[in-house]
């Protein structure tokens, strides 16, 4: 394949508190292509959105620190670009589209002069043109009248509306990158609808990468891909879509996979994973999922796995289902 | 995939929107301001006394001091409704020419003392950390200062001294005053801005606007001081309030704006020792700063109100 657009290798985000270390984002790895949509899926807290702010390097210093791994943006290294460059690559190449559309707008702005800010950083061109820019950018996400609309504030759109604003902000400099950050979990479920079908239409026109952050598992298997699962700060399985609801190898996987209500089926009960996830900052020696694993083995809280090919497209981090069980880890190798 | 066929006709459903227009904010600050009656009677007052200044002696005899008929300590008369002072000046045109000055300075010496304590509490409050400890700091330690003493030391020092070369030579000391008033008067402002900041940077739509690119300057400047325009804004107002009474006590002292040119504060000092002949002397200048400052409280107040999004119910 192409040389992907985004590759992560390795990341790792710590942050330095008073309690100590917290490792909320301690080895990921995934690649994203052109075109394509990559889902991040886990529970909350394991380190889905420090990843991202990672990759645009938001994470808030001085508690917060990338400190290992490699960021390759189209053959560049994000985590070694000056603060200049890097602020070039923001909103223009890479673009975030938040979680909440309530807060991430400036209530006292109108709409058009946020989406116009992206537009006059980085295009530097005159307001005129920066205000027929804003406009197409509110008609593509499909805002009526979007030309009288522009005047208006936050306050004055819906929420599913103030998604989209949201959503024409990130598109105004048409990036190659999108991220987005649990983009529907503040709308209800008709607007969540419209707004997936809204990214996906972007998706196929602009030839797009699109990172999905999501926990909803409907959702990645309607838009993404490829998945990444996260676990306590680590990709534990890695591969296509259909891929993972088929053949799902990672006992965490298996366990998401389980959890979810499926409609029509009379079951008294969903499945859900026992126990709770750990402590960043308190990390057992092993595998992070041991104390709730299934499938545990002594191996497992003595040495974490690795993240091992076993199939084209599929990785997974376990000692049982990879069978890594006999093999040995090489030394060094206990990230 | 079936997600792209329904996708066009799912944006073309887009609903549109049935919210009633909102009322602009403007109108609805100027309509909550209405109903704060005491405010609105003191903004009256207010403009009454401002456009009384500017225009009032015009109309009102001149001061000749070699006119020898004039009568001096005149008591209240048809030809001279407040009476007249010790050199025979018609109290009324007198109090109205300092209400040029005092106002002058007041307001110019409170935007000047707005401008700084905004511009220290916003880098507090946006850097936060040794930048905040820094800029704090030195906040708490003008405050330490007591107030008056600087004030009379620096104006002390600064008498008699060209600054602004076209103003004739008895104004000089007008910008001296706004300047020594101004720079030690921000803190309070400097605190409040700081306070906002803290608040607002943690909000989402600072990240966002990091996230497309933008700078720090552009952020405080684009995002964060429109946010905290209506506290700063009724700071300012107030403290209009004390930059005129602080004008007064230094002009009081003799260490402020000095006769031929009026102000309230030095016409106070003045009547000092008519207070047994033409007490009224001391009454008049007492009462407008009375006015003005009980007033500018009060608009102060109403705008509090009126800018207050806590209170959107009303």
């Amino acid at each position: 394949m192409a040389e992907p657009l985004l590759k992560v290798s390795g990341l790792q985000t710590h942050f330095f508190t008073e309690e100590g270390v917290v490792k909320a984002v301690d080895g990921v790895d995934f690649e994203v292509h052109r075109g394509q949509v990559l889902g991040i899926v886990g529970e909350s807290g394991c380190g889905k959105s420090v990843t991202t702010l990672s990759i645009l390097r938001l994470v808030a210093a001085p508690q917060g620190r990338t400190v290992g791994g490699q960021i390759l943006f189209k053959g560049q290294d994000l985590l070694k670009l000056p603060e200049a460059q890097m602020r070039g690559i923001r909103g223009n190449r890479i673009a975030l589209i938040s979680q909440d559309p309530l807060t991430s707008l400036n209530p006292v702005l109108t709409v058009g002069e946020q989406i116009m800010e992206a537009i006059i950083l980085h295009q530097h061109v005159d307001r005129r043109t920066a205000r027929k820019k804003a406009i197409a950018a509110l008609e593509a996400v499909g805002i009526p009248s979007a030309a009288s609309r522009i005047d208006e504030y936050p306050h004055q759109f819906s929420g599913g509306m103030r998604q989209r604003v949201v959503i024409a902000m990130a598109l105004s400099c048409e990036p190659e990158l999108l991220i987005a950050d649990e983009p529907t979990t503040a709308l209800d479920v008709t607007i969540q609808a419209q707004i997936l079908a809204l990214m996906d239409d972007i998706r196929r026109q602009r030839e797009a990468a699109i990172i999905l952050i999501t926990h909803d598992l409907g959702v990645v298997a309607e838009m993404c891909d490829y998945v990444a699962v996260m676990y306590a700060g680590k990709v534990v399985e890695y591969s296509d879509v259909a891929t993972i609801f088929a053949n799902p190898k990672h006992p965490y996987t298996r366990g998401l996979l389980k959890s979810i209500p499926q409609l029509g089926e009379k079951k008294s009960r969903l499945v859900p994973i026992e126990g709770q996830p750990p402590s960043l900052a308190l990390l057992p020696p092993g595998c992070a999922f041991a104390p709730r694993c299934t499938e545990y083995t002594r191996k497992c809280s003595q040495q974490m796995p690795l993240l091992e090919q076993i199939d084209t497209n599929h990785m997974v981090r376990c000692w049982v289902t990879a069978g890594q069980q006999d093999t040995p880890a090489p030394a060094g190798a206990t990230r | 995939m079936s997600m792209s066929t329904s996708s066009t006709a799912i944006r073309e459903q887009a609903p549109e929107q049935v919210m009633p227009p909102a009322e602009p904010f403007l109108r609805m600050v100027v309509r909550r301001f209405l109903k704060h009656r005491l405010a609105v009677i003191s903004l009256g007052v207010l403009v009454l006394l401002i456009l009384a200044s500017i225009i009032g002696p015009h109309f009102l005899p001149r001061f000749d001091a070699l006119d020898l008929d004039n009568p001096n300590q005149a008591w209240p008369s048809l030809a001279h409704p407040l009476g007249t002072d010790e050199l025979g000046e018609d109290v009324l045109a007198r109090l109205l020419v300092a209400g040029r000055f005092s106002l002058f300075v007041g307001l110019t010496a409170a935007f000047l003392g707005v401008f700084i304590g905004t511009i220290v509490g916003a880098i507090s409050g946006y850097f936060g950390k040794i930048v905040d400890t820094i800029g704090m700091r030195m906040t708490d330690m003008f405050l330490t200062i007591p107030l008056l003493m600087l004030l009379m030391v620096l104006s002390s020092f600064t008498r008699g001294k060209t600054f602004v070369p076209f103003l004739p030579q008895d104004l000089q000391q007008l910008p001296i005053i706004v300047a020594i008033i101004g720079t030690t008067s921000w803190m309070g402002v400097a605190r409040l801005v700081r306070g906002e900041f803290l608040a607002l940077r943690e909000q989402e739509f600072v990240e966002a606007s990091r996230a497309v690119g933008g700078k720090s300057f552009w952020i405080i400047v684009r995002h964060m001081i429109p946010n905290a325009m209506a506290p700063i804004f009724v700071a300012a107002t107030l403290s209009v309030g004390d930059a005129i009474l602080l004008e007064s006590a230094l002009s009081f002292l003799g260490m402020g704006v000095q006769p031929p040119v009026p102000t309230w504060g030095n016409m106070l000092t003045n009547a000092q020792q008519y207070m047994i002949s033409t007490p009224w002397l001391a009454v008049y200048p007492g009462l407008m700063i009375f006015l003005v400052v009980v007033s500018i409280n009060f608009i102060g107040d109403g705008l509090r109100d009126a800018l207050d999004p806590k209170l959107k119910g009303r």
